[in-house]
This record gives C-alpha cells, sequence and structure tokens, in this order.
C-alpha cells in the first residue's frame, strides 16, 4: 500500500466531487421534472404524446448508459450546430464542454426511469381522493397539486432515493467522454505509478459515503412526507 | 326558480351495463330525500351524475339554476355544478395528507379563495359543531370512522351547498359509530339544507326524511312521503326490500 501517493492523491480526487455532484444535481432535477411530466402525459393519455413516451422510456430502459452517453457525445454535437445553422446562427460546438452532454445523458436515463416511479406512485393514490378534490370544485390540476402528488410523493420516495443512489455512480461514466470527475481524477493520478488499487479504494469510499450521506437525507425527506401515515398510536 | 335540484331523464351505461335508465326527481330547498334500493340499482351512480362525478350519457341536472346538459356541456359548467354541490363519500374519502382542519379549509382556500385567515375561522367553528375541537391537527389516519365521516360532513357544509350528497354515509362503520354520524346528519337536516341521502337505515330515514325514493334496476319504483313508502307500500318490490333490510318486522303492526 503506497500511503504516500494515497495523501498526496486523495485531495485532488476529493476535488472532484464538486463535478460530480453538479451532474448529480442538474441531471436528477431536471430528470425528475421530466419524468413528472411524462407520467402525468401518459396517465392523461395524450393523443400521441403517451405513445411517444411509453417508446422513450422502453428504449431509455434497454440501451446501455454508456451507448447513450457515447450518443449524446457524438450526435448532439451535429444536432446542435445544424440546428444553429438553420435559425441562422453559427454555434461554435467545440467549446460546449463534455460535462455537457454527460448531464444530458444521465438527465434523459432519469427521466426514464423517474417517470416510471412517479407512474406507479400515482396510481397507488386512492381514486377517492380525486373524486373528493372534485367534489369539492377543484380542477384537476388544483387536485394534483393540493392532493395527489403530496401522497404520490411519499411513496415514490424510497425509489428516488435508490435511483439517485444510482445516478451518483452512473456519472463515473462521463470518464468515457473525459469528464475529471471522481473516477476519471483518480484513475489518471495512479497511471504514471500504477497505484490502481490504491486509487480504487479511495474511489470507493468516496461513493460509498456520498451514498451513505444523500441516502439518509432521502430517509428524512420520506419519513417527513409520509408523516400523515401515522397509525392510531395508542391514542387512548 | 321552483326546484334547488332537477334531475331530468338521467340515464347511463357502463358498456353493454345500462344501470340509470332515465331517472327524473324534482327537488325543492330544504327538502331531505332519501333514496333506498338494493345494491347494484343504481343509486351511487345517481348520485355520481348529479355531481359529474360520472358524466350522464343522456338528460341533465340543474342545481340552484345551474343547469348541465349530458350530451352538451363545458369543463366550466361542471365546475360550476360541482361548486354548488357537496359530497359525504361512503369511505369519506379525506384527504389523506392533510389535517382535519386543513382537509374543512382547502375548499374555501383553494376554491373559494378565502384568506387563509378567515377559512381556518369558519373551519374551526363547523369542526367545534360536529364534536372534533379536540382534533383539528390530527390527520385522518389517527382518527376513528365516525370522526372522519364527521370531518368529511364538515369539509362538505363548510362550502354551504345548495345541496349535500350522502352515499351510505354510516355503511362503512362499526355498528358503535354509527349512530354518532346519524345525529350529525339530522342536524344538519335541521339547518333547512336540501340533501340527498342514500341509506339503508330505515329508522333514520322515517325521522328526518322528507320523501323517500325507491330504486331498483336503474329506475325509481316508487316515491312518497316516508310514512307511505316506508310503512305502506305499493309496489311488492319495495315491499320485498324492505321486509329484507328490517327482517320483516317491520310492517304495517308498527
Ligand atoms: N365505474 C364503473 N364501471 C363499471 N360499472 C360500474 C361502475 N360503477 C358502477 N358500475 C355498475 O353499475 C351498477 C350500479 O352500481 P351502483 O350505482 O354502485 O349501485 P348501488 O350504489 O345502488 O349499489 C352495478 O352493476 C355496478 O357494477
Ligand atoms: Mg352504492
Amino acid at each position: 500500500m503506497d500511503f504516500a501517493f494515497m495523501a498526496e492523491a486523495f485531495p485532488q480526487i476529493v476535488g472532484a466531487i464538486p463535478i460530480t455532484l453538479l451532474m448529480v444535481f442538474v441531471s436528477a432535477a431536471i430528470g425528475w421534472v421530466l419524468g413528472l411530466l411524462f407520467a402525468l402525459v401518459r396517465r392523461a393519455d395524450v393523443q400521441f404524446f403517451s405513445q411517444a413516451v411509453a417508446v422513450f422510456i422502453s428504449f431509455m430502459r434497454s440501451v446501455p448508459s454508456v451507448i447513450l452517453l457515447y450518443i449524446s457525445y457524438y450526435v448532439m454535437p451535429a444536432v446542435i450546430y445544424f440546428y444553429g445553422q438553420n435559425i441562422g446562427i453559427e454555434i461554435n460546438v467545440s467549446g460546449i464542454p463534455a460535462v455537457v452532454y454527460a448531464i444530458a445523458a444521465l438527465t434523459l436515463n432519469q427521466a426514464a426511469y423517474a417517470s416510471e416511479v412517479f407512474r406507479s406512485a400515482i396510481a397507488a393514490v386512492d381514486e377517492g381522493q380525486f373524486e373528493a378534490s372534485y367534489s369539492i370544485g377543484m380542477n384537476k390540476t388544483q387536485a394534483l397539486q393540493k392532493v395527489i402528488l403530496p401522497q404520490a410523493m411519499a411513496t415514490a420516495m424510497p425509489n428516488l432515493g435508490g435511483l439517485f443512489i444510482m445516478l451518483i455512480k452512473d456519472t463515473s461514466l462521463a470518464y468515457y467522454v473525459g469528464v475529471y470527475e471522481i473516477t476519471a481524477t483518480a484513475n489518471l493520478l495512479s497511471m504514471p505509478t500504477l497505484n490502481f488499487i490504491e486509487a480504487y479504494i479511495m474511489t470507493t469510499v468516496i461513493y460509498e459515503v456520498l451514498s451513505f450521506v444523500f441516502n439518509q437525507m432521502f430517509r428524512a425527506e420520506e419519513n417527513h412526507l409520509k408523516r400523515f401515515r401515522a397509525v392510531l398510536a395508542a391514542q387512548v | 326558480m321552483e326546484y334547488m335540484v332537477q334531475i331530468d331523464h338521467i340515464h347511463k351505461s357502463f358498456g353493454d351495463n345500462h344501470v340509470l335508465q332515465g331517472v327524473s326527481m324534482n327537488i325543492k330547498k330544504g327538502e331531505v330525500v332519501v333514496i333506498l334500493g338494493p345494491s347494484g340499482s343504481g343509486k351511487t351512480t345517481l348520485l355520481r351524475t348529479i355531481n359529474f362525478l360520472d358524466a350522464a350519457d343522456e338528460g341533465s341536472i340543474t342545481v340552484n339554476e345551474a343547469r348541465v346538459d349530458a350530451q352538451k356541456h363545458s369543463k366550466a359548467q361542471v365546475l360550476e355544478l360541482r361548486k354548488k354541490t357537496a359530497m359525504v363519500f361512503q369511505n369519506y374519502n379525506l384527504f389523506a395528507n392533510m389535517t382535519i382542519l386543513q382537509n374543512v379549509m382547502e375548499g374555501l382556500v383553494t376554491v373559494r379563495k378565502f384568506k387563509k385567515s378567515d377559512a381556518e375561522k369558519m373551519s374551526m367553528e363547523i369542526l367545534d359543531k360536529v364534536g372534533l375541537s379536540e382534533k383539528y391537527h390530527c390527520y385522518p389516519s389517527q382518527l376513528s370512522g365516525g370522526q372522519q365521516q364527521r370531518a368529511g360532513i364538515a369539509r362538505a357544509l363548510i362550502l354551504d351547498p345548495d345541496v349535500i350528497l350522502f352515499d351510505e354515509p354510516t355503511s362503512a362503520l362499526d355498528p358503535e359509530l354509527v349512530g354518532e354520524v346519524l345525529n350529525t346528519i339530522k342536524a344538519v337536516a335541521q339547518t333547512g339544507i336540501t340533501m340527498i341521502v342514500v341509506t339503508h337505515e330505515i329508522a333514520f330515514a322515517k325521522e328526518v326524511a322528507s320523501r323517500v325514493v325507491f330504486m331498483e334496476g336503474g329506475v325509481v319504483v316508487e316515491e312518497g312521503k316516508p310514512g307511505e313508502i316506508l310503512v305502506n307500500p305499493k309496489e311488492p318490490r319495495t315491499q320485498q326490500f324492505l321486509s329484507r333490510i328490517t327482517g320483516g318486522i317491520n310492517q304495517k303492526s308498527a
């Protein structure tokens, strides 16, 4: 065990945590909002869009994340470039950092999985909750916002937590397109001296710590959201 | 307008199942109409077509001059109709994510755009009336069925609807809790609000109904004063139904 190497490399690997978290937070934030929209579109059975979303989700679930990343990295620049030309702007595609493509791929991936999570969580809310909302004069948006989604969120939270942890690990794939996140940094530092074992031990520890911390946060949020499910607690 | 609620030739099918086969009813302000009938006769469906939780296939519903035609209506008309009606459900259907107080306030705040502080004050007053002063901040899951149903009644009452629809409000309750809910409903009836109540509680119907309607097979078989329908029904089907649910002890003797 090369402790001198570890002591020197560790701070640099830790220094890559922000770029990893940037990918995580942006992909989860946009991906989950999209996922919720997809779930609502499918539920409402909107002509064409419902089918499009269903096809998208099944595609996303079968394509390996690495391939998705490559598609994003190699295909999107061309798409952006030609779109720019179309509307009369010369876009300097090579100026777009690789992390953007990584985030795009991770976001779509999250959107697909999150939409399934939201779909089943909404389906698990009793139909009577909708009916009661309508019976007091709410429209559909109000019913979703005030009654249905708060309940669905409590159900969705454990699965969203799982998706989030998966996302943290998936950011390591950004290495393939040259993003210096945690795994890439550790690997590159270890190459000159071939200290791979040390590097992998350190990355594992960092991912474990991140997972643990976020897991706790999701637990806390879940407990907060489902407080209304408090069972008749010796209320005599 | 002469009538508070006009149900006009309502038809409703689920697939091949022609559940409501032309039901009509005119209800005056302050009337308490009790609907009786065997399970599956379309009582729930009729109530649900009144506030368009189920859209009827044919006919029209008018509540205090808000008329909605089954075949030709807008979303806005349906919302307007729903604002004039309120419903009390068999399974209470309180909003599970809200406290009892929030349940009652919700319609005032979100639908009627009341100020929160006003809504809260009014809601507390109504909850006091139905005997839930101690439970403002409890979630539905922390209450007994009877308490939940009284909260459901408060949630309906607060909106000052033109008609309240009750769908078997006591049939999911443990027997010892039925009385408290029936008493609450009686108190509501005495305020002069128009009510349509589906129930099998015959004693309750005798006491508070201004009219009893017997339904079977998606049509109104017979209707009249409780003293007629419940004591001296003309139709054999009504007689059979009554003797079944009262165990045959009800007839003319009493
Ligand atoms: N949403 C629905 N879909 C299909 N069939 C239904 C639905 N709601 C009610 N029905 C059918 O309509 C008939 C009348 O039901 P309902 O109105 O609930 O009767 P009741 O309340 O008198 O017991 C039953 O045959 C029932 O199966
Ligand atoms: Mg019923």
